[in-house]
C-alpha cells in the first residue's frame, strides 16, 4: 500500500530532470540542432566571410584649430570612396565610436598647423574594437591618407604618423565577432525550441493533462525542464567556444565564470520566451509558426552575423528591441574583450527584464489543454 | 435495485473505509449555453466496476473530469473515500488512478521509465520488480524496454491502464478505454480490466459500447444530454424495460417505420438503413402480428431476425436515439494510434 503524502518536491524534480535528460539524449534530431548546427553555421560563415569582408566605413575627425594641415587632412579623408568623414567634438566622436556608429576617430592635437613645421607629430587614431572586421581596413586607409598628406606637405620627409589606439586587445577578425554571436544565437534557438515545442507537444498529446491528474506540483515539473535546458545551454556555449578556439583561432580572453553566468542569464531569458510562446499557442502547428515569427527576426536583426551599425536607420529601433541583440553584445564583450559582468550590466538588465516579462506572459496565458 | 456488486464489495474487504468509494450529489457543469452535466447524483461502491454509458457528447467525460479533479463543477458535491474533491483536489488526486482519452506519452522514454516517472508523480517510487509486476498485470511484460511510440493502439491503452494503477489507487477511472481499438484488442482489454477489478481495484469506466457495459460492469449509469436516465445492473435495466426481443427485417417496399409500432407488444420501432427494428415484450406475438400486417398490406419481408434485447435497446427506448450512430471505431486500423477525440467533453 502506498503512502498518501504525495510526491516530495525535490524527488519529483530530480526524477523529471533525469527523464528530460534521457529524452534530450535520445532525440537525435534535436541533438543535431542543438550541438552540430551552430558549429556548422559558424564554420560556413567563417569560411565565407573570414577575411576581407568589406562594408562602408565612417570616420570621425576631431580638430581643435582651423589651420591649414587640419583642412587638408579632412579633405583627404572625404575624397576617398567608401569613406565618410565627419567633423565632431572629441567626446561625441569617442562616444559614437563606442556605440558603433563610427569605425574610427582621428584626433588632431592643438596647434597642429604650427607644430607641424617643427618636427614629428603623432596623431591618435581610435578604432572600434567591437566592429573588428573593419578595424584593420580602417587603420590601413587612415595610415595611407595621413602619410600621403604628410608627403604632399613637406616633401619626402614624413613627419606626421598615425598612432593606432585600439580600446582593447588587437588582432580581431570576423570570427571574433561571429563566434560569440553564434553562442548567443544557439542559446536563443534551443531555449525557445526545446521549451516551447516540448510544452506544446505535451499539451497537444494530453501528457500535461495526464500529469495534472496526479498530485505532481507544476513547479517541480517546469523547474526540471528549465534546469535541464540551462545545463544544455552551458554545454552548447562550451562546445561552440572550444571549436571556435581550436578550429578558427578565436581568442577567448574572458573569464569562464563570466561566460557561464551570462550563458545562464541569456539561456533563462529565452527559456522564458519559450514558455511564453507555448502558452500563446494552440497546438504544435501554431507554435511552430509563432516560434518562427519570433526567432527569424532575432536571428537576422540582432547583429549575429553582421554588425547592424550600417543597417538603415528605421530598422535600428527593431534591433534595439530584440533581447538577442543584448545577449550577443554582452557575449562579445565578455568572451573576446574580457569585460566584467558589471561592464555589461545594461545588457544583463535588459535580459533579466525580458525574462520577467516573458514569465509573466507565460503564467498569464498558460493552459493545461 | 439489484445489487450484484455486493460480493465484490466484500471481497475488497476494507471494513474501516466507507462502503461507497465515490459519493456524488447534484453535479452540474455549464459550457456557455450548454448544460454539459445537469444535476448528476450517484454513488460508486467499493470493489465494483461502474460504467457510465452514453453517446458522444452525453457529458460522460466532463463528469469524470470533475471527479478526477481536472475540471471544477459549477454546482454539486463529490467525495472520494469520504474526502471532498473540491475546492482542492490534491488530496483525492493522490488516491485515484486515471486513464484519460487520447493520452500519448513521451516518445523517448521506455515503458519501465514511464511507469517509474508516473509513480514518482504520486510520491510512489516503484522498484524494477514492482514495475515488471505491473506490466505483467496488463499483459505488457515483454515490452518493459520498448518506447511508448513503438506500441500498438491496444498496447498503448494497456500502458495507460498500468499508469492508472501505479499508485495503488482506491479507484481507477478509465475514460473510453477501448474506443478506437479493433474488436480483438477490445476483448483483450476487457480481460485486463476484469483482472484488475478481481484483484480488488474499484473501476469507473465510460463507454459508448453497450456490449462493453454488459460484459464488464456490475452497475451501469445510462447518461444522455447531461443527465442520468437510469442506473442499475445491466440485467435489471434490460428487465425493467420489459423487452424480451428485438425483431429486425428488411422489406422490398418502402414503408414508414411508425406502421410497425402497432405490432403486438412493440415498445419501440425504428428504421435502420436498410431495414427496420422493433423492440417488443413478446417475440412470438410480435412476429405473428408482423406477418399478419405484411399479408394485409402485401409487403414482402426478407432477412427476418429475432434476438434478445440488450442495453442498446434500453438506451434507445429511454432516449429515442442510438448509442453509436455508426461503428466508426471498428474500421480503425489497429496499428495506427489515431486521435481519439470523441467529441464528448
Amino acid at each position: 500500500m502506498s503512502d498518501r503524502r504525495g510526491p516530495t518536491f525535490l524527488r519529483s524534480f530530480t526524477d523529471f530532470s533525469r527523464a528530460f535528460t534521457l529524452m534530450r539524449l535520445r532525440n537525435r534530431e534535436a541533438l543535431f540542432w542543438t550541438f552540430f548546427f551552430p558549429i556548422l553555421l559558424m564554420g560556413l560563415l567563417g569560411l565565407v566571410f573570414g577575411r576581407g569582408y568589406n562594408i562602408g566605413v565612417k570616420i570621425g575627425v576631431v580638430r581643435h584649430d582651423a589651420g591649414m594641415v587640419e583642412g587638408v587632412l579632412v579633405k583627404a579623408f572625404q575624397s576617398i570612396d567608401g569613406i565618410e568623414a565627419v567633423e565632431l567634438p572629441r567626446d561625441q566622436a569617442l562616444r559614437e565610436l563606442r556605440d558603433g556608429d563610427l569605425s574610427g576617430v582621428l584626433v588632431l592635437p592643438e596647434g597642429l598647423s604650427q607644430g607641424f613645421a617643427d618636427g614629428a607629430t603623432k596623431l591618435d587614431f581610435y578604432y572600434d574594437q567591437s566592429d573588428a572586421m573593419t578595424a584593420g581596413q580602417v587603420l590601413t586607409i587612415a595610415t595611407q591618407v595621413v602619410e600621403g598628406v604628410a608627403n604632399g606637405l613637406s616633401g619626402y620627409h614624413p613627419k606626421l604618423t598615425l598612432q593606432p589606439r585600439g580600446i582593447a586587445a588587437q588582432g580581431f577578425d570576423y570570427l571574433d565577432f561571429l563566434v560569440p554571436g553564434i553562442v548567443a544565437l544557439s542559446l536563443m534557438q534551443t531555449g525557445i525550441f526545446a521549451i516551447g515545442f516540448e510544452l506544446v507537444f505535451s499539451k497537444e498529446k494530453g501528457i500535461l493533462r495526464r500529469l495534472r491528474a496526479t498530485p505532481l506540483p507544476l513547479a517541480s515539473y517546469s523547474l526540471s525542464m528549465i534546469v535541464v535546458q540551462l545545463v544544455v545551454s552551458l554545454i552548447q556555449t562550451a562546445l561552440i567556444l572550444v571549436v571556435g578556439m581550436l578550429v578558427f583561432g578565436v581568442d577567448i580572453n574572458g573569464s569562464l565564470w563570466n561566460v557561464a553566468a551570462l550563458s545562464i542569464i541569456g539561456g533563462l531569458c529565452f527559456v522564458s520566451l519559450g514558455f511564453a510562446l507555448s502558452s500563446l499557442s494552440r497546438d504544435v502547428n501554431s507554435a511552430n509558426g509563432l516560434i518562427q515569427v519570433v526567432q527569424m527576426p532575432m536571428m537576422f536583426l540582432s547583429g549575429i552575423f553582421f554588425p547592424m551599425d550600417n543597417a538603415p536607420g528605421w530598422i535600428k529601433p527593431v534591433v534595439k528591441a530584440l533581447p538577442l541583440t543584448y545577449l550577443a553584445e554582452g557575449m562579445r564583450d565578455v568572451v573576446v574583450d574580457a569585460h566584467s559582468l558589471w561592464f555589461i550590466r545594461w545588457d544583463i538588465a535588459v535580459l533579466v527584464g525580458s525574462t520577467v516579462v516573458f514569465m509573466a506572459i507565460a503564467v498569464r496565458f498558460f493552459r493545461w489543454e | 435495485m439489484v445489487d450484484t456488486a455486493a460480493q465484490n464489495s466484500e471481497q475488497a474487504g476494507r471494513a474501516s473505509a466507507p462502503a461507497d468509494v465515490i459519493a456524488i450529489e447534484g453535479l452540474s457543469k455549464r459550457y456557455g449555453d450548454i448544460l454539459a452535466v445537469d444535476g448528476v447524483s450517484f454513488t460508486v461502491r467499493r470493489g465494483e466496476v461502474f460504467g457510465i454509458l452514453g453517446p458522444n457528447g452525453a457529458g460522460k467525460t466532463t463528469t469524470l473530469e470533475m471527479i478526477e479533479g481536472l475540471r471544477e463543477p459549477d454546482a454539486g458535491h463529490i467525495a472520494i473515500d469520504g474526502l471532498p474533491v473540491w475546492p482542492d483536489p490534491s488530496a483525492t488526486k493522490a488516491r485515484i488512478g486515471v486513464q484519460l482519452q487520447a493520452t500519448a506519452l513521451y516518445d523517448y522514454l521506455r515503458l519501465h521509465e514511464l511507469i517509474y516517472l508516473f509513480g514518482s508523480c504520486y510520491g510512489v517510487y516503484r522498484s524494477r520488480t514492482e514495475i515488471e509486476e505491473l506490466l505483467r498485470r496488463v499483459g505488457l511484460e515483454e515490452k518493459g524496454g520498448a518506447y511508448a511510440k513503438e506500441l500498438s493502439g491496444g498496447q498503448m491503452q494497456r500502458l495507460s491502464i498500468a499508469l492508472a494503477l501505479v499508485n495503488d489507487p482506491v479507484v481507477s477511472f478509465l475514460d473510453e478505454p477501448t474506443t478506437g481499438l479493433d474488436p480483438r484488442a477490445r476483448r483483450a482489454l476487457w480481460e485486463v480490466i476484469h483482472e484488475i477489478n478481481r484483484a480488488g481495484t474499484t473501476v469507473v469506466l465510460t463507454t459508448h459500447y453497450m456490449e462493453e457495459a454488459e460484459r464488464l460492469c456490475d452497475r451501469v449509469a445510462v447518461m444522455d444530454r447531461g443527465q442520468i436516465r437510469a442506473l442499475d445492473t445491466p440485467r435489471a435495466l434490460i428487465h425493467a424495460l420489459g423487452a424480451e426481443a428485438t425483431v429486425t427485417f428488411t422489406l422490398t417496399q418502402d414503408e414508414p417505420a411508425e406502421v410497425f409500432c402497432d405490432l403486438a407488444g412493440a415498445l419501440s420501432c425504428r428504421r435502420d438503413d436498410p431495414g427496420y427494428t422493433v423492440v417488443a415484450t413478446d417475440a412470438q406475438a410480435a412476429v405473428i402480428s408482423l406477418l399478419r400486417l405484411a399479408h394485409e398490406r402485401g409487403l414482402t419481408i426478407h432477412n427476418l431476425d429475432v434476438k434478445g434485447a440488450d442495453l442498446e435497446d434500453v438506451f434507445l427506448s429511454m432516449t429515442g436515439h442510438r448509442l453509436v450512430e455508426e461503428e466508426e471505431a471498428e474500421a480503425a486500423p489497429p496499428k495506427k494510434r489515431r486521435s481519439l477525440f470523441g467529441g464528448s467533453r
